[in-house]
């Protein structure tokens, strides 16, 4: 078309840009692409005016390439008469990948392979990208211990899908190669063998099955860090690895040579301090905890200046100082002995403006603040955070693993704002489940939610599953055997009544009946119906510390029996109202894999002494059941204590004491039948008449060490001990599942009369066990214990047992 | 149904093309975005891609996954800014942010995304037909961060943690002067500076009596009608007393 005078062919001139009015862009090139969508998307109009070279020629080249269509775009002006451009682009368009497919890829690692592949259809096909992608093969294998994956790449045109190519990636993983050797070298103070503990992820293949040969590149690097550090830890701070190497034994095996130097062992000589204006020198040395003639430990001096709990920022991060820096700083160094000086910037104190909290998707903001110890116009308190973050954990709502706090420091105004980041996971529990007990199938559905709202239960679109938010839970459940046996139940619990104070309100319903009847809903005239309502009111306290709670509950029970036999007695009713009081504490740090804290609490459990003033001589045998436990009385007092310590990492000892001791106002009226405690096995409490606390101790059966009364011709103990001792190790921490590996002794024993008890004769036992936590399901476990002590009248009771855990038990 | 799972199987993509505009119409966004998802790669670069992504991004709203939607709108807005559905793609972008920001109590972010998003679109589109509209969700929005910070300075003052109170209930008036609560807000200062005052140790007091004075002339200089105004004389006759021993 540009036919007389100005028919140039000009590339674009970047040294004088010019303004143009636009007077077409054409496309050429194309061989599969629509030209006027690509003009569209070019975004520079016909009749704009640009600037040649400019902003809107780059955008546009931009967008182009984005789009990964091409493989060359070129810009040209073809043609300009006065002020007016015409534009080209020359367009190579590149074929596009239509279909990846593996070869020699198991099923079972395709997907895991698939989520880490970059390489999409619709991609185009570049050298670039496909050598990305046969890396991220490589590196997949590499990560499981195939280290010699060859791929071969086979790429076809598509024969549907116009200008597409299917590639296939032919993978050969070869055979796994594993460690068989590390060789030390350099090293005099510090054995071999103890280097190579050190390395946490990389082993020599021996005997210990448990410990992955396999060689990953990522974990080799920081098991190098891990020689050094332990090297800094010993005083060793000039180690270094001088060299390191990776040689083929054979095709299944590699070796690792490492050498290292050590460097002379230093120690601390004088540690001084500058900058500090808020404590003396004297203090913060008592507070470092380290001195003249001490092991240069560059680790624990990091700990003790910063990340211990009780470290020299910790003093000063609690009250205020944010902006606080200390820089250890080495200022003479001589022969062996290093004088360091601590320097200090202590800043302004800052004080709390705002407290952010996002990510709450499902909880209600009040329930998340009101448990925030950092609170605006405070000063800032790095222990507050850490106490906010246990107690948000705790609240069960939110993932541990994923809490962050954001501190966003204000340096004008001396003032900072904290963002707490949160993030829900999943919390209700649904529970289906039939089993065995007393000699019956029962099955049981169950629903338990922690989030409940009952203020919402009239909004609309609240119902989506549940009104939820307020954290309040709500449990229902239902058992029965589909004919003569039916129980409910119901809770409810409201942490904070009233939302002033943690003043938490529980309430319970039950209701059983057993009768005679063959199908579900017949009616029946000989029947034993268990009633109960328990109402809680439960406070924390001020002091001694806020650790602390205090709980009150009313319970009121009611038999009611007609014509029935196998209770005390056949007809009429039983009634127990007691008063329980709880003084507990619980700092645990958090409730499905708590790492360190402790919970203890104490309990009384009281009902009126009718006996004192009723008047009635219990001394007559021929009183009737139903008149001697109209008005069911007894005294109940439990301790329990469990206190959790890291050993190292997440590693966890957890220790458990426990005693319980029922008695009784009237001797002529004895023991209570009801509230005993039943002990051994597995400690989940099944069908059982009389209100019997069960308390388990593995590794022997079910019950078996609660004592036989043959007096009375009963199963009951009165008072009871327990100490266990357990180690647990996580395999899984995630918000989906929760598993953990334990190992436990423990010991204990019950006995019918006070009199009798003696707490240090008590049947021991020891075990493994393997825990599960899943959130609609919650806890579940087995466990293998053996109890060594023989028990009395009961061959089988002790020696090797299994058993299932479900739920929580406390 | 089997003639649709046909059509999915089938290898013609303008078969598929005109069957999922055919779905569309019908408002069936569930069976239109499948043979949509299909084609989305095989149109890229041609006259139908706008009309194929916007398509499918309206298929994701109609089936009420609006973050999805949401996410599509924002990437055709981006990648086609001159196509005939660019203005209704940038308004959908922030109604699905408005139709997924929840109730005050939590977190906001959608809420936030939303207002940003309409803000967006009406300085881009002031002759709109969905201006007013915008900004009216604009002010629905934004009343509900408003709310929110109400609510939570009001949790320090209900729980009785007075000085948090007084804190946050200011930057309350401080991010929103023109907050409804204005009136309620600049009152619970004064309410609990005395309370805060009144709970102190006797060595404190009179300082912080002191400060609940500028509280007090603040809020009855600009609320002299307030019906809390009874309250709040009161609050300040007592600290005056004190102030005076």
């Amino acid at each position: 078309q540009g036919s007389d005078s100005l028919s140039i062919k000009k590339d674009m001139d970047y040294a004088t840009p010019q303004k143009y009015i636009v007077g077409g862009v054409t496309i050429t090139g194309l061989r599969f692409l629509d030209a006027q969508t690509l003009v569209n998307l070019f975004g520079v109009d016909e009749g704009e005016t640009i600037m040649v070279p400019g902003d809107a020629i780059s955008k546009g080249i931009k967008k182009l390439w984005k789009q990964g269509l091409f493989s060359d775009i070129n810009v040209v002006v073809v043609n300009v008469v006065g002020d007016t451009a015409f534009f080209n682009i020359d367009l190579v368009e590149r074929p596009r990948v239509s279909n990846i497919a593996y070869t020699g890829v198991k099923k079972s690692e395709q997907e895991s392979l698939k989520e880490k592949m970059t390489l999409r259809v619709g991609d185009q096909l570049t050298e670039y990208l496909l050598s990305n992608a046969s890396n991220t093969i490589k590196k997949f294998y590499g990560e499981k211990g195939y280290r010699n994956v060859s791929i071969a790449l086979d790429q076809a045109n598509d024969t549907v899908i116009a200008n597409g190519v299917r590639v296939t990636f032919n993978v050969d993983r070869k055979k796994k190669v594993k460690i068989s050797e590390i060789n030390i070298d350099g090293n005099v103070a510090i054995s071999d063998g103890k280097l190579r503990r050190k390395m946490k992820k990389t082993h020599r293949k021996d005997w210990n099955i448990f410990k992955s040969a396999k060689f990953v590149a990522a974990s080799y690097e920081d098991d190098k860090e891990n020689i050094i550090t332990y090297y800094n830890e010993k005083g060793y701070r000039d180690a270094k690895i001088v060299s390191d190497s990776i040689y083929n034994v054979n095709e299944k095996r590699i070796g690792i040579n490492i050498k290292v130097y050590e460097g002379p062992k230093y120690y601390f000589r004088n540690i001084s301090w500058v900058g500090n204006t808020k404590y003396p020198a004297e203090f913060l040395s008592a507070v470092l905890k380290m001195k003249k003639g001490d092991v240069y430990d560059k680790t624990l001096l990091e700990k003790r200046l910063s990340t211990d709990e009780n470290s020299v920022s910790t003093l000063y991060m609690d009250d205020g100082y944010l902006f606080f820096n200390i820089e250890p700083t080495e200022v003479r160094v001589e022969n062996d002995s290093i004088d360091l000086e601590m320097r200090i910037y202590e800043g302004k104190q800052a004080t709390i403006n705002n407290v952010i909290i996002v990510g709450n998707t499902k909880t209600n903001e009040h329930v998340i603040r009101r448990e925030v110890w950092t609170k605006p116009g405070e000063l800032f308190s790095k222990s507050d955070i850490m106490r906010t973050n246990r107690e948000l954990a705790q609240l069960g709502h939110f993932d541990p693993e994923k809490m962050n706090v954001i501190p966003m420091p204000n340096q004008a105004d001396g003032t900072v704002d904290l963002k707490y980041i949160l993030e829900e996971k999943p919390n209700d529990q649904l529970e289906v489940s039939g089993g065995w007990g007393a000699n019956m199938f029962v099955g049981t559905i169950g629903i338990r939610f922690t989030n409940f709202s009952a203020r919402r239960i009239f909004e609309k679109g609240a119902w989506r599953p549940v009104p939820s938010g307020d954290s309040q839970s709500l449990s229902l459940r239902a058992q029965t055997n589909g004919s003569y046996y039916k129980a409910y139940s119901l809770s409810f619990v409201e942490p904070w009544l009233g939302g002033k104070r943690p003043t938490s309100l529980s309430v319970s319903l039950y209701h059983t009946v057993q009768n005679n009847s063959s199908y579900l809903y017949q009616s029946s005239s000989q029947y034993m119906k268990v009633s109960g309502v328990s109402v809680g009111i439960g406070r924390r306290l001020k002091k001694p510390d806020n650790y602390f709670t205090l709980q009150n509950e009313l319970n009121f029970q009611n038999y009611n029996l007609s014509n029935w036999n196998g209770f005390l007695f056949n007809d009429g009713n039983a009634n127990i109202i007691s008063l329980k009081t709880t003084f507990g504490r619980n700092s645990v740090d958090q409730p499905i894999y708590p790492r360190r804290g402790s919970n203890f609490s104490i309990s009384v459990q009281a009902t009126p002494p009718y006996s004192l003033f009723n008047n009635k001589d219990y001394t007559d045998k021929t009183m009737p059941g139903s008149e001697r436990y109209k008005f069911i009385e007894y005294h109940k007092w439990s301790f329990r204590s469990q206190y959790y310590s890291q050993l190292a990492g997440d590693l966890v000892l957890a220790t458990n004491m426990q005693f319980g001791y029922l008695g009784y106002y009237n001797r002529d009226l004895g023991y209570s039948p009801f509230e005993g405690f039943d002990l051994g096995g597995d400690g989940m409490s099944g069908y059982n008449l009389y209100g019997k606390e069960t308390v388990g101790l593995r590794g022997y059966e079910n019950g078996s060490l609660t004592p036989y009364n043959l007096e009375k011709g009963i199963r009951v103990g009165n008072i009871f001990n327990k100490f266990s001792a357990e180690i647990r190790y996580p395999l899984v921490l995630s918000p989906s599942s929760t598993i953990y590996a334990l190992t436990f002794i423990e010991g204990g024993n019950a006995w019918y009369n006070f009199t009798d008890f003696s707490p240090f004769t008590i049947k021991r036992s020891a075990g493994i066990g393997l825990r599960l936590f899943l959130p609609m399901l919650g806890q579940l476990g087995i466990d293998w214990g053996y109890g060594f002590d023989e028990v009395k009248n009961s061959p089988s009771a002790g020696g090797s047992h299994f058993h299932f855990v479900i739920g929580m038990p406390f | 149904c089997s003639g649709y799972e046909k059509i999915l199987k089938s290898k013609d993509n303008e078969l598929k093309y005109s069957k999922a505009l055919m779905y569309y119409d019908k408002g069936d966004f569930y069976r239109a975005s499948l043979l949509l998802e299909q084609i989305l790669p095989i149109y890229r670069g041609t006259n139908r891609a706008d009309t194929v992504n916007f398509y499918y991004a309206y298929s994701q709203y109609g089936q009420g996954d609006y973050l999805l939607a949401s996410s599509y709108f924002d990437t055709f807005r981006k990648n086609y800014p001159k196509s005939s559905f660019t203005e209704q793609s940038e308004y959908l972008y922030g109604y699905c942010f408005y139709l997924t920001s929840p109730r005050p109590e939590l977190d906001q972010e959608n809420t936030n995304f939303a207002i940003e998003a309409f803000q967006e679109f009406l300085s881009r589109y002031p002759n709109s037909k969905k201006a007013e509209e915008a900004k009216n969700l604009i002010t629905e929005l934004f009343n509900k961060l408003e709310e929110k910070s109400y609510k939570s300075a009001w949790l320090y003052y209900h729980t009785e943690n007075y000085k948090a109170a007084i804190v946050a209930l200011g930057n309350s008036i401080k991010d929103y002067p023109n907050s409804k609560h204005r009136e309620e807000l600049m009152f619970l200062i004064q309410k609990s500076a005395f309370l805060y005052a009144e709970n102190s140790i006797a060595t404190k007091q009179k300082e912080r009596y002191q400060a609940t004075e500028d509280y007090y002339f603040n809020f009855i200089a600009e609320y002299p009608q307030s019906e809390n105004l009874v309250e709040a004389k009161k609050m300040h006759e007592t600290a005056l007393k004190a102030l005076k021993n």
